[in-house]
Formats: structure tokens, C-alpha cells, sequence
């Protein structure tokens, strides 16, 4: 008795937790299906009924591609360099031995420790004065990265270190260098720490909004996704249908990764 | 390493072959690592140390010298009670809300779901959920849920209140509605952490506390916890020093430039500095203080909590 009291409470609990996560995202989806007036008498449930005119306005929309792919290209080159640089940093650590390499490890791990927001305005400046490249995509993807480094070399070193030891052994009688080994052995043989950081690096990469609001002026061509996202709903202030619809076809692929990553487990 | 510990002395001196491949692996394979957070994340910090001495409005060189200026404004009485107040109390309600609430939890849902069954796993998916989208997205949605007139919650509003009410304008109330977007979006990543470490704990150790008679709340207390404590660590630390860096939520839930009872210290360095007030050196003050507080809490936390478990520790093979 006790025990199915105990399942009835457990089950509640997650339910209701479970309703406190979905109703904002299914009131979100559906709230793109409504009219104004539809939304203020309904706000949550279905709609009465589907209107499909905003969200195909805004699929058709070639300033959503744009966001898309800006998005896409920026996420791209920052997961590539995260996983390079920082898998070819911490090799160094745990199949080489230097002098001060303790030191260059701690180091680099400097950057778990601290947010973006602390070095945000002098990035700024060098990107401005320095680099020049304000208003590209690569003022956001060279912070992101440099940021993203410590823990990907922390994830990469623990992982390395796993590795079988003879196999680095062997490698070196048969005359194959660190940096040989490196690429043809090490990086074959992490794909699944590779696939974690990228996976992790992608999300965080793709939902930026700092960095891009800060990096890039006012033209649209060039933002990304979040920026999108203020600016669409600066546009549309209380046109809550449309700015839903525009959210929800932000979601999209995000849900569909998650469950397309669940599913495959 | 045994290739290096048969060499002698001498001839590690001199440039053999094993030497000469070690040092250019060294030379090719680390310094675009070092170069990159070298240039975006260490010199930003000095940078930010210089221009904190300064007067400066982000453009031109650095000429008006301000010594500790700005520093001295950030923390003189009048000033501080109005601006640099709100983002310290307010960074502080979001540090502990994600430790006191947001992560016991994160534990008990954990200690729900860690079992392999498909009902489990579909809850932990949609509890996790929400961490994937963008803060901004996470925001947005949430200005709908709780808006006076066209929200989700209007009718509730509506009911208990007579009235249409905007907690999100509502100086008292506004900033809870942040913080329970806050566990909203972040609960499930954390629930995640734990999960992985609860599957590792031995199903033998827990048997055999069965057998001996514990109870469940016993082999949670005395088993389960102890032996996830790294995942828990782990996880703290990341809720600590991620309620330093609350920037996007705030935008999103409040809008571009947010009044001073909603800002944290993120959104302080962005308005003083980049945004409305352009005043670089205030701002450059303000994350050379928050830069401090990390660090500190930082290391004090790795060799104090971790220990042993520290990110710090030293290779095991070098």
C-alpha cells in the first residue's frame, strides 16, 4: 500500500514538473496558429481553428534562412576550431612531457573560471582597433572559441590519458612522430569525446547572443539567430501570434536534435 | 615517459631525433591554443585592468588618467545604492537560488528518474529540454507566459487579482519571475549530471544495504549522495559561476536595456560600457571586480571543495 502510495506521489510530482517545462513551449507553438483576438480568449490550448499563414510567411522569409545560415556558419567554424585547438593542446599534456607544461595547462583552464562578460568591452576594442573585423562573423567566432578552450582541453586530457599507453608505444617503433600520432591515431579514436564537446559547443555556439549583439552592427544580413529574434520582436512589439510562430520556427531544430538524439540514444 | 627516462642526460642536451619530434609536436600542436585564449581571454582582462584607471568613452587613446576613480564611484555610497546595488543583490538572489533551489531539485528528480525504464527517459527529456534553446527564445517565451493581458497567466492574473498585472514591470516581483525562468531553463542540465553519476553507483553496494535493512532514504543519504559526490561538485560549480555570467535571460525577459532593479553584474559591464552610458572605465572597473570574485571563488573552491578532484590536478602519466 505504502509503496503505491509512494509511486502516486512520485508521479504526480513529475507530472506536474513535467507540465511546469511544456506548457510555455506548447503554448508557444500553438499561440502561432492563433489570431490576436484567438490568443487573448485561448491563450494555451489548440487553437479553435489553425491558421497556417504566419508560419508560412515566416518559413518563406528569406530573412529567416539568413539567421539560419548565419547561425550555421558561426557554429561551423567555432565547433571545427574548439575541436582542433583544443584536442591538439591537450595531446601535449597527456603524451608529451615539457618542462611547464603544468603551467600552460592551468593556464589555459583560466578561462573556466571566469564569464565573457568580464573581458567583453576590451574584445571589443580589439576586434575594433586590432583585427578589424567588426561586423563579421569571425568577431564572434575567435571569443567563442578562445572561451570555449578550457573546458574542451580539461573533457579532451581525461579522455587522452584513458587511452591505452602500448598503443602509443608501438606507434613510436614504428617510427610514427607525436604529430603523426596524433592525427592518425588520437583523433580516430576519440569520436565519442569529440561528438560530447562538439555537440556542447554547438548548442552554446548557436543560442550566443552576447557576443553577436556586441560584435555586430545594426545590419541584418549578418546576425544570427538570437539577435534575429530581439530584432523580430522589436518589429512585431505585441503582435504576440507572429513573434510566437518566429520563435517556435527558432525552436525547431533544437527540439528536433533533441529527440532525434534521444530516439538514437 | 619511457622513451625520455632511457635516454641520458647528455644526449637529451643534444638535439636527437626523438628530441627534435617531441619539440616540433610541442611547437605545432599547442601555440594556436595559447595564441587564441592568449588574445581573447587573457590580455581583454589586462585591458580591462588599464582602461579601469582611466576616464574613457571608447574611442581615441587612453589619456585621462582617473587612479582608483571609478572604483571609489562604483562603491561611494549614493552611486552604489543606485546602480551597482541592484546587480550585486541581484546576482547574489540568482547564486542562491540556483544552489538552494534550482539544485536539490535537479537531485531529487535525479534520484526519480536514474533508473533505465521508457517512462523515465521520456520525463528526463522533456525536463532537459529546456537548457537547448537559446536564453533569448527561453525569454521571449516567458514575456508571453506571464503578460498581463495576452499571456498564459492573464486569466490567473485575472481571477486572483481582479486586474490585469505585468509582474515583468513590476519593480518588487519582477526579478523572482527571472529566477523561476532561471530553474526553469537550467534544472534539467543539472539533473542530467547527476543522472550519469547515479548509473555508475554499483548495483551490488545498493543490494547488499537492501539486505542489510536500509531503507531507501538510508541508502540515499549514506550510498547514493557519497558516491555521486563528484558529480555534485562538478555541478555546483558550474550553477556558481554560471549565476555570475546571467546576461541573455535578462534581455530577453526585460528587454534591451532593463531598469536598474533587474540588472546583474553581466548587464551592468554591458550598459555602462558598450551600451546606453558609455563610460568605459566604470564599466571596465566593474568586470575587473567581477573577474576578482570569480577568481577567488574560483580557486578557493577547487583546492578547498574539489581537492583531490580538482580540474587543476596534475597529469597522472606527465
Amino acid at each position: 500500500m505504502n509503496k503505491y502510495l509512494g509511486y502516486i506521489f512520485k508521479y504526480t510530482f513529475l507530472s506536474v514538473l513535467a507540465l511546469f517545462v511544456l506548457v510555455p513551449v506548447f503554448a508557444t507553438f500553438m499561440g502561432g496558429f492563433k489570431t490576436n483576438g484567438g490568443l487573448r480568449i485561448n491563450p494555451i490550448g489548440f487553437p479553435k481553428e489553425f491558421h497556417f499563414d504566419i508560419y508560412r510567411e515566416i518559413i518563406g522569409s528569406a530573412t529567416t534562412w539568413r539567421y539560419a545560415l548565419n547561425s550555421l556558419n558561426i557554429a561551423f567554424f567555432t565547433v571545427v576550431l574548439v575541436l582542433l585547438l583544443a584536442s591538439m593542446a591537450a595531446f601535449t599534456f597527456s603524451h608529451i612531457k615539457f618542462a611547464g607544461q603544468n603551467f600552460i595547462y592551468s593556464y589555459l583552464l583560466l578561462g573556466l573560471m571566469f564569464p565573457l562578460a568580464v573581458a567583453i568591452v576590451p574584445i571589443f576594442t580589439i576586434n575594433n582597433t586590432f583585427l578589424h573585423i567588426f561586423n563579421t562573423h569571425w568577431a564572434i567566432i575567435l571569443p567563442q572559441v578562445a572561451f570555449g578552450l578550457g573546458s574542451a582541453v580539461l573533457f579532451f586530457r581525461g579522455f587522452f590519458e584513458q587511452l591505452p599507453y602500448e598503443l602509443f608505444e608501438a606507434a613510436r617503433v614504428d617510427g610514427i612522430g607525436y604529430v603523426g600520432f596524433y592525427f592518425r591515431f588520437i583523433l580516430p579514436l576519440s569520436t565519442p569525446i569529440l561528438a560530447t564537446v562538439g555537440v556542447l559547443t554547438l548548442v552554446s555556439s548557436w543560442n550566443s547572443f552576447l557576443l553577436p549583439l556586441i560584435m555586430l552592427g545594426t545590419d541584418k544580413a549578418v546576425h544570427p539567430w538570437p539577435l534575429g529574434l530581439m530584432n523580430y520582436q522589436g518589429e512585431f512589439t505585441v503582435d504576440w501570434p507572429r513573434i510566437l510562430a518566429f520563435i517556435s520556427v527558432n525552436l525547431a531544430p533544437a527540439v528536433a536534435g533533441l529527440t532525434g538524439g534521444a530516439v538514437k540514444g | 615517459m619511457a622513451s625520455i627516462s632511457t635516454e641520458t642526460k647528455s644526449a637529451r642536451r643534444k638535439l636527437s631525433p626523438g628530441r627534435i619530434n617531441r619539440l616540433s609536436a610541442i611547437l605545432i600542436l599547442l601555440p594556436p591554443a595559447v595564441l587564441l585564449f592568449t588574445v581573447f581571454v587573457i590580455l581583454p582582462v589586462f585591458g580591462a585592468g588599464l582602461v579601469s584607471l582611466y576616464k574613457y568613452r571608447g574611442y581615441g587613446p587612453l589619456i585621462e588618467f582617473n587612479g582608483l576613480n571609478n572604483y571609489i564611484w562604483i562603491f561611494t555610497k549614493r552611486t552604489f545604492n543606485a546602480f551597482f546595488e541592484p546587480a550585486l543583490r541581484n546576482t547574489a538572489l540568482l547564486l542562491a537560488t540556483s544552489v538552494f533551489l534550482q539544485l536539490p531539485l535537479a537531485l531529487l528528480c535525479a534520484l526519480m528518474l536514474y533508473k533505465e525504464s521508457f517512462i523515465n527517459n521520456l520525463f528526463r527529456l522533456i525536463i532537459f529540454l529546456p537548457f537547448i534553446l537559446s536564453e533569448i527564445a527561453s525569454g521571449l517565451i516567458w514575456t508571453f507566459m506571464l503578460d498581463g493581458r495576452d499571456g498564459v497567466l492573464a486569466p490567473v492574473y485575472q481571477k486572483f487579482l481582479g486586474a490585469p498585472y505585468f509582474i515583468l514591470a513590476d519593480k518588487t516581483w519582477g526579478f523572482a519571475a527571472l529566477l523561476l525562468v532561471l530553474i526553469w531553463k537550467y534544472f534539467g542540465y543539472h539533473m542530467i549530471i547527476y543522472i550519469a553519476g547515479l548509473q555508475a553507483v554499483p548495483k551490488e553496494l545498493l543490494e547488499s544495504a537492501q539486505i542489510d535493512g536500509a531503507s531507501n532514504l538510508q541508502s540515499i543519504l549514506y550510498i547514493k549522495i557519497p558516491l555521486i559526490s563528484y558529480a555534485i561538485k562538478i555541478s555546483l560549480f558550474f550553477a556558481i559561476l554560471g549565476s555570475f555570467q546571467v546576461f541573455d535571460l535578462i534581455i530577453g525577459l526585460f528587454g534591451a536595456s532593463p531598469p536598474e532593479a533587474f540588472q546583474t553584474f553581466a548587464t551592468f559591464i554591458y550598459e555602462w560600457g558598450l551600451s546606453r552610458r558609455q563610460q568605459y572605465g566604470i564599466a571596465s572597473a566593474a568586470s575587473i571586480i567581477l573577474f576578482l570574485i570569480c577568481i577567488v571563488t574560483g580557486f578557493a573552491y577547487q583546492y578547498f571543495v574539489m581537492g583531490d578532484q580538482s580540474v587543476f590536478r596534475r597529469s597522472k602519466r606527465a
